[in-house]
This record gives C-alpha cells, structure tokens and sequence, in this order.
C-alpha cells in the first residue's frame, strides 16, 4: 500500500531529482530552505557544493532580492534572514555586485529638502555595505575636488576579471566617481581600488553647455555592459574600464529613462513614452562602425499593471492632461526586470515573463539588491548517513 | 524505412509493451538521443524505445508533434505565417493544458523526456512540479508527495528555529 501511495518523485533517479530542484526559484530563498526540510535525501542534495555551483549556474545572473532607496532601509522584495538594517539616512548612490554603495553629509543634498537630514559636514563620505551580513566599510573620501561636494555620481562593482558574480561580495571591488563642473562644463571622475586603497584619477570631457547635466548628475544611475561603464547624467556618459576614458553620447529621447542592459545583451535604454508605453532602445553599430539608438519595441503598460496604477486623463481649463503619471524608476543590470514608479506605487516589472508585481508605496529611483542567497546548512542530520 | 507524405521520412517507434507509433524522422529527432541513433545509423527499422510505456510515448509523441519546429498539416513552416511572439504565446498555452496530468503522469514524464533528452519537456515536467514546491507550506508539500517525514522532531525544530524567517 504504501508502495502506492508514495509519491513518483521519490522514485525518480538522484539525477533528475537533482533536474527537479535546480529550478527552485532563487528570487525567493525561504523555498530553498523549505525543500531542504522535506526529507534528508532532499536536504543531502541541496546541501552539496557541486549542487549550488550548478544551481548557480542554471540561474545565470543573480536574481532581485529587494531594493535601496532613499529615506528607508533596505527593502527585501521577499523573504529573507534578518540583517542589520542600513542607516536610512545615507543616500544610496548604487548597488552591484552584492554591494551597496552610499553617500553620507555632502553638502550638496542640503539644496534637495529630502536629503537635508543627512547634511554634517563638507566632505563627501562614501559606505560600502553587505545587507545580508550588515557588514560596512568606509572608503577614504575622494580627494577634495570642490565639485564633488556639488554634483556627483558613484558605481561600484566587482574588481575580479571574468567573475561570475555568484558569490564576489567578499572580495576586491572598485568605485567610480564622476563629477561635473558646471562653470566650465566638464565632467571628471576617479577611481577607488580596494586593493590599492587609492583614488586614482579618470581623464576628463569636456562639453558643451547643457543645463540640464548639472541636475542630473546627483546619484545617476548607471549600468555596465561589456567592458564600459554607463551614467546616465542627462546625457550618457561613457566609462571604459579598460582604458579609464571618458566620453558622453544622447540618449534616445529627452526626459526620464533608464540605462539597461537590452534584450540582444547591447547597452539599452527603457523609458515611458507617450502615457502608458514603455519603450526599449538598443545601441547598434552599423556597417561603418557608426553606434545609434535603435527602438527595440514598445510594451502597453495598460496590460501589465492594474487599472488603479494607470495614469488618469483630466480635464482642467479645458485642457486633456494626464495625472498619475509613470516613469521607470529603476534596472536589474544584466536582467529584463525593471521598476515602474506609478501613483499606488513602484512595481517590479519582468518583461521576459511579462508580469508586474507591487513592491513599494515608494521611490522615484530604486537600486535593486541582487545576489543569490543560499542559506548554509549541514549536511543533513546523522541519521541519513549510509544511506 | 518508411517514406509518406510529399516525401516525409517516417520512423517506428516501438514501446516495450509492443506498441509501434509511426512518427516524422524530424518530430522524433525531437529527441536528442533517438536524433544521436539516427545519425550513427543505428535506426534501420523501428526504435525500441525502453522503460518507457506506450501511454507515455504517445503523450511524448504528441509533445514534440506540438514543437517541432516546421509544423502544421499543411508542412508550410509556421514561422512564416504567424509572428513568432504569437506563437511563442500559443505553445505556452498549449503546454499548460498539455501537463494537466496526474502526478503520475507527470513523474513519467520526467522520466521519458530525460531518457530521451528532449529539454523543453524536461524543462516543463520539472519546472510545474518545482512551481508547486514552491507554491506550499511545508506540511502541504510533504501531502504532496506523501512522503514520511524522516526528520526526528528536534532535527525539524532545530531547522525551523535557525531558519525562523523561512517558516512565516
């Protein structure tokens, strides 16, 4: 009888048990843990290194785990293990790699009233921080560049070459700083090293007045694909890691927007246009080796979100204009998962899978934590053993 | 072998409880080793396919019928007619109707597509049956499976309390 009633997927080989519990989904660890308490053979699986290599390895690219913003703590976007929360009052500047990286007291934030609570001193701090272990670190600040108390952006990422990005949060890692001076439209940056413990300076543009730079450089989000560094500063301003030049290119179109990584795996940009479509650009090089933004395709935004999160056409004076309005408010690099900033809310938006689903209240510009947490277990309890 | 069909290869497939199926070269080569015996020439008459039942080789049949990539009774590539969102879209639907089965079935089926290497079957069999561990308590799973819970309650405490935020 019992022979009967068990169930089929005990009786399936080690290996496709193993085919099985690859696919649990890493964007929500507590099911791992789960698993592993549903029988000792089970755990015995999910406990062996070369299993979490190969889980790894199936999931590619390291899912969202939850989200920096300003004015709040970290925000997991599903279970996870308790960890010393973040000082809300450090401003996140970005989040890759499994590590976030703020800014403390620099002076400029005391011209936004949202950032006025963090204003102490002249010069500009810089946190390194691992929500999951709630270990911090300070960089040495940046050598006094005036403008870097005014207008500034900051990436960190992995210093490793040819890391996966699996499990590099413990080791070496670089920022970049970018800064422009406004009065002789230039735009510098330099370079932190872990290894060095030295800033290192970048070579610097210079360009044209264009007013709107100044206000976008301020914790500008950025994106890497293939060997470059991407701020989106107004105009885009390029990095290349190698050679540590700087130079700057348009966007597609004026206005909000994001830097992704495209679905051809190119530099990509996502913005919502026209109400309620969200539209994808991806930066192509022609015959001549000429590079422009080409318009992948346009999603309707009114068939991934609920009704109450769409923009409202109000009539006022006369005139037809749109409330509630959207905008992409932040990009998991390397992933088709965006955020969607609405009136209800923010929504994390897989475009691959085609869903949307609530995550905040809050936040015009989001900084996705991803990381692949597996939970350390023993081995199995000793019973198991021999078996 | 058997040709039918505008010039169609056709291959046996046989199941060790004797049933034959005559199915295209291209809709068995589906299957990554039944693809591996055709080229070695090891396919002469028909392909006894092992372990594997007639009930469940005819649902697999159906499956790479479904997916092969020139499909379609009129042999026009489909590609050519239907955009290949639209189409991705229609095969999703048809997979989740597809693997409405009974667990049984279902772990059969896990079987024959790892057997007979066909991955997007493998992938569908293992990823519903991974979507409803996921989906489930604990206790609801364990019903699932019918599986006797082999941890004796302190080990089971001991994991539930180190793990207290994976429990709520």
């Amino acid at each position: 009888m019992d022979e009967l009633v068990e169930h089929p997927l005990l009786r399936l080989s080690p290996e496709l048990v193993d085919e099985v519990l690859v696919r649990l989904p890493p964007e929500e660890p507590a099911c791992f843990v789960r698993a592993s308490a549903v029988c000792k053979p089970w755990r015995l699986i999910l406990a062996d290194p070369g299993f979490r290599r190969r889980y790894r390895e199936f999931h590619g690219t390291p899912p969202v785990l939850g989200f920096f913003q300003k004015d709040v703590s970290f925000f997991p976007t599903s279970a996870l293990p308790p960890a010393q929360p973040n000082d809300p009052r450090w401003v996140p500047l970005d989040c890759r790699h499994g590590r976030a990286l703020f800014a403390f007291a620099p002076a400029i934030f005391a011209f936004d009233p949202a950032y006025r609570n963090v204003v102490e001193g002249q010069t500009v701090g810089l946190i390194i921080w691992d929500p999951l272990t709630g270990h911090g670190r300070r960089l040495p600040s940046p050598p006094g560049d005036s403008e870097l108390q005014f207008t500034f952006s900051a990436a960190v990422f992995c210093a490793a070459q040819g890391c996966d990005h699996h499990g590099c949060q413990g080791g070496h890692y670089r920022v970049i700083i970018v800064t422009t001076n406004k009065r002789q439209n230039v735009t510098s940056g330099r370079m932190y090293s872990s290894e060095t413990r030295v800033w290192g300076k970048l070579t610097s543009i210079h360009h044209p007045s264009v007013e709107y730079t100044y206000t976008y450089n301020l914790a500008a989000p950025s994106v890497i694909v293939g060997d470059a560094l991407y701020f989106n500063i107004g105009s885009i301003l390029k990095c290349q890691l190698g050679t540590l030049r700087l130079s700057m290119f348009e966007k597609p179109i004026d206005g909000n927007g994001r830097l992704m990584t495209a679905e051809d795996g190119k530099l990509g940009f996502v913005a919502v246009v026209d109400v309620t479509d969200l539209t994808l650009w991806s930066m192509q090089t022609g015959p001549e080796g000429a590079t422009g933004w080409v318009k992948l395709r346009a999603i309707d935004l009114n068939r991934l979100l609920p009704n109450g999160a769409l923009p409202v056409p109000t009539c006022e004076f006369g005139i037809r204009r749109w409330v509630r309005g959207m905008l992409v408010s932040g990009v998991a690099e390397g992933t088709q998962v965006i955020f969607v900033k609405t009136q209800v809310g923010s929504y994390m938006v897989d475009l691959k899978a085609g869903r949307a689903r609530k995550v905040s209240r809050l936040g015009r510009k989001i900084f996705p934590y991803m990381s692949f947490y597996i939970p350390a277990m023993e081995a199995a309890c000793s019973t198991v053993q021999g078996q | 072998m058997a040709t039918r069909e505008a010039g169609k290869k056709m291959i046996m497939l046989k199941s060790p409880d004797g049933m034959e199926f005559e199915v295209e070269e291209a809709v068995a080569m589906e299957s990554q080793t039944i693809r591996k015996m055709i080229e070695d020439d090891c396919a002469d008459t028909a392909i006894l396919i092992p372990n594997i039942n007639s009930k469940i080789l005819s649902r697999v049949i159906e499956y790479c019928n479904k997916h092969v990539p020139t499909t379609g009774a009129t042999g026009a590539a489909a590609s050519d007619t239907v955009a290949p969102a639209a189409l991705a879209e229609d095969l999703k639907i048809w997979d989740a109707e597809f693997i409405k089965v009974n667990r049984a079935t279902r772990f059969n089926l896990i079987q024959a597509a790892s057997y007979l290497n066909i991955k997007g079957l493998l992938d569908l069999t293992s990823q519903t049956t991974i979507d409803t561990i996921s989906d489930n308590s604990l206790e609801e799973i364990r019903s699932f499976l019918s599986t006797k819970n082999d941890y004796l309650p302190e080990e089971e405490q001991t994991i539930r309390r180190e793990n207290q935020w994976a429990f709520q």
